[in-house]
């Protein structure tokens, strides 16, 4: 054999074993002491395990925040979407419409993710005052993959088992740290609503090149003749709402080279999705459903988006409005 | 299962330690039990992929059974063109195909087949059995033994690749002798520090090396970026190698198990024969053994030496890859080896500073070969490295680069970590144990990624 080991001398045999046990017993410990405090001060403010004094996180990413946001007692309605839902103001609509709204939208995320977020804010609410989902083509899929980037669906998951095998590490080390800092008040709680203005610090700089001879097909909405995973889930998860809770359903505003050609095979198949989408809202005895992508004014003017499809403040502003008076109307 | 994932540090290397030494006074039952351990490590992928390495291990240990009764060679090439064909369904077929349409302009169906992990590193171990039983140097070893020395979790999939001589013989060494403690807390250690470098480093620069290598594919990298590519992914693969084959050892060492030695800090290398013989060391034994001196080696004059080099050394990049990009950086190395050897003949040695800057630089034209998707995009890297693109941008993420030099410079590897912690110190247990305590909190963090080496 061309390799060997030193082999310890008898002598040092009892120095090895001590070793071992130093290097087990460090590991073991360590790791239970950082389990159990990580246990204990909740970093995610999911409310499973402990109920700390302090309330909140401090916490940029939405993915992981929205546990506590979610369970806020102070906020009764819920915006669900993803990147295009985000510029909705939740102040400005709890304002038009007396109830109080929280941001859960998260950017990137598709209708799964959605759902989950919607289901969580439904299990921490006895009273819910509205739900206003921002749907994108996202729902109009016709199988349901695996997320695009990673979810923490454990964190929302009701197997407290499922959310403990996920509590080993240093994000939930680092927030948990950061917890403890926001309880003894050195440092700021995030913000509790949710909002994040993506304009904010950015220079508008859409100059979007328009293609020569491009007709949208019209932008209609027709009845569903297939099915939509993410609708029917959607349907079943409403299911757990009081029928009285109004649902709001909107379909961004996308700059018009974003609506389906006229000669596009899938046009027909967005217009029976949200068919479908329409159908879900209006079996409530207080749903709406609102289209904004369609062709027009807003579709036509680049100075209305941020890329081709994020729209700006001014648009968020009539979203808001729109959906202010549709949830009024359905009193 | 990884072995940098939490399910594998906390759960499944503590019980199969437990359960092995539990039955460590019953030589037959600790082999199996291994052998049961290894084959729910492989199957965690897949389950069924576990019939192909166990198929494999059959039909060359039957095959070496009837080469013992009947004493032809033929049932030993047949074993050998089995063992082939299996690597050359699983691993190649689509490449082949793929060239054959290139050269023909025909369209052919794929196959579109599953590489079943390690394949490469399993079948070149029973194709090393065969070829050494044609010598007279492979006794028949009873099948549990025989299926352990190939099976054996800690280098199933990605190496070292083990001789049977230097591991069969282990199997039947008490796991229990004389140096137990020492063999069960190097192995920590060595297995912390492959922890270390795969969690903390080269998964670290994985997410430089992969958004540029991809970018390159559809825009012309510029000069700092190219050099951010280049550099990341040279310490990222050894990182990542070198960390799996740390684990490994580690792993396998508390078992009481010695598996080889596999690198010797290739990037202190100062010529090319000198990082391959720092480099994946046990493939590079093997291609010296079984297909470098097979061929002619060096002893037949100059021209015999030029083909034996040029062919193992593209039958190299083949084998880490089914890709044309694998056979050139094979061949380039090729050609470096020749090169290299021709200039030592001169007695002319360069001052070693200035052979560690052009081994390096070396090194590194071929990594860009190795990762790159095709040609075009290794063509536009190497273009932008070179600054016949401009001189523009600057190096990204440099205390991260820098960090990684250093570990590759200065990390000890598995066998030098062996010999030299003779001193079992308090405080270095505590060390160690803190390091891997960090290590388990990152890999919580997301699934684990894969080895490079897995893919081959």
């Amino acid at each position: 054999m061309r390799f060997k080991m030193q082999v310890a001398a008898a002598d040092s045999t009892r120095a090895w074993r001590r070793f071992v046990k130093l290097f087990v017993a460090t590991l073991v410990t360590s790791l239970a002491v950082i389990y159990f405090l990580v246990l204990v001060l909740d970093p995610y403010d999911s409310g499973r395990m402990t109920n700390l004094a302090v309330s909140g996180v401090v916490d940029e990413n939405p993915r992981t925040a929205n546990a506590s946001r979610g369970r806020d007692p102070g906020f009764n309605s819920v915006v669900i979407g993803n990147s295009r839902g985000q510029l909705l103001d939740p102040k400005r609509l709890s304002d038009a419409t007396g109830l109080s709204f929280v941001q859960l939208t998260v950017p990137g995320v598709g209708a799964q993710e959605q759902l989950t977020l919607l289901r969580w804010f439904i299990q921490h609410h006895r009273q819910i005052g509205a739900v206003l989902l921002v749907a994108d083509p996202v729902w109009c899929t016709q199988k349901l993959g695996p997320p695009a980037s990673p979810f923490p669906f454990w964190l929302y998951s009701e197997s407290p088992f499922e959310y403990s095998l996920n509590m080993l590490d240093t994000k939930a080390l680092d927030l948990a740290w950061r917890r403890t800092l926001l309880w003894l008040g050195l440092r700021k709680r995030s913000r509790p609503d949710g909002y994040w203005d993506y304009e904010a610090g950015r220079t508008w700089a859409f100059r979007p090149e328009t293609p020569i001879n491009f007709t949208p097909a019209a932008t209609q909405v027709t009845s569903p003749k297939v099915s939509f995973p993410a609708v029917t889930l959607l349907q079943t998860t409403l299911a757990s709402l009081d029928s009285d809770v109004p649902l709001a359903i909107v379909v961004p505003p996308v700059f018009f080279t974003e609506l389906p050609a006229r000669s596009d095979s899938n046009a027909d198949l967005i217009a029976q999705c949200k068919g479908a989408l329409e159908e879900v809202a209006i079996r409530r005895k207080r749903g709406v459903f609102l289209n904004f992508e369609v062709d027009g004014e807003i579709a036509r003017n680049p100075k209305n988006f941020m890329d081709e499809v994020h729209y700006r403040a001014p648009i968020a502003r009539i979203i808001e409005a729109d959906v202010a008076s549709a949830l009024s109307a359905a009193k | 299962m990884l072995f940098q994932s939490q399910f594998y540090v906390l759960v499944f290397l503590p019980a199969a330690a437990a359960i092995y030494y539990s039955v460590a006074n019953w030589t037959i039952g600790r082999q199996w039990v291994l052998i049961g351990l290894s084959l729910i490590f492989y199957g965690w992928w897949d389950v069924r992929f576990v019939a192909l390495p166990v198929a494999q291990i059959a039909a060359t240990w039957l095959l070496a059974r009837v080469h013992e009764r009947l004493q032809s060679r033929i049932p030993l090439i047949i074993g050998v063109a089995l063992n082939l064909l299996s690597l050359g369904t699983f691993k190649y077929l689509d490449f082949l195909l793929a060239s054959i349409e290139a050269a023909s302009g025909m369209t052919l169906p794929r196959a579109h087949i599953i590489l079943p992990i390690g394949i490469s590193f399993f079948s070149f171990q029973l194709i090393s059995y065969l070829v050494d039983r044609m010598r007279g140097n492979a006794p028949i070893y009873p099948f549990r033994s025989f299926a352990l020395f190939v099976l054996l979790y800690p280098h199933l999939i990605a190496g070292p690749i083990v001789r049977h001589n230097e591991l069969v013989p282990q199997f039947a060494a008490d796991p229990r002798r004389d140096g137990l403690w020492a063999r069960i807390g190097i192995g920590l250690v060595i297995f912390t520090v492959g922890f270390a470098k795969k969690v903390l480093l080269a998964d670290r620069l994985a997410t430089i090396t992969d958004p540029l290598f991809s970018q390159a594919t559809t825009r012309a990298l510029d000069f700092g970026e190219a050099w951010t590519a280049a550099l990341a992914f040279s310490f990222q693969l050894f990182l990542d190698f070198s960390a799996y084959t740390e684990m490994a050892i580690g792993s396998a060492l508390i078992f009481g198990l010695i598996l080889p030695e596999n690198f010797r800090r290739p990037y202190l290398a100062t010529n090319i024969r000198d990082f391959w013989g720092r480099w994946h060391i046990s493939l590079s034994n093997f291609l010296r053994d079984y297909l470098y001196i097979p061929l002619g080696g060096n002893r037949h004059g100059a021209l015999v030496y030029v083909c034996a080099t040029m062919a193992t050394m593209s039958l190299c990049g083949l084998w880490h890859g089914a890709g044309w990009t694998f056979v050139f950086w094979g061949l380039w190395h090729g050609i470096g080896l020749i090169v290299c050897r021709g200039w030592q003949q001169l007695k002319r040695p360069l001052p070693g500073a200035a052979g560690w800057v052009l081994t390096m630089l070396f090194v590194l034209v071929g990594w860009v070969l190795f990762r790159a998707a095709n040609f075009s995009t290794a063509g536009s890297i190497l273009i932008s490295l070179s600054g016949a693109g401009g001189i523009s941008g600057a190096l990204q993420e440099i205390p991260l680069l820098i960090g990684a030099a250093f570990a590759c410079a200065l990390i000890p590897s598995a066998h030098e970590i062996m010999n030299r912690l003779t001193m079992p110190r308090p405080e270095f247990a505590f060390g160690a144990a803190a390091l891997a305590v960090y290590c388990i909190l990152e890999a919580g963090r997301g699934p684990p990624l894969n080895f490079i080496y897995f893919q081959f």
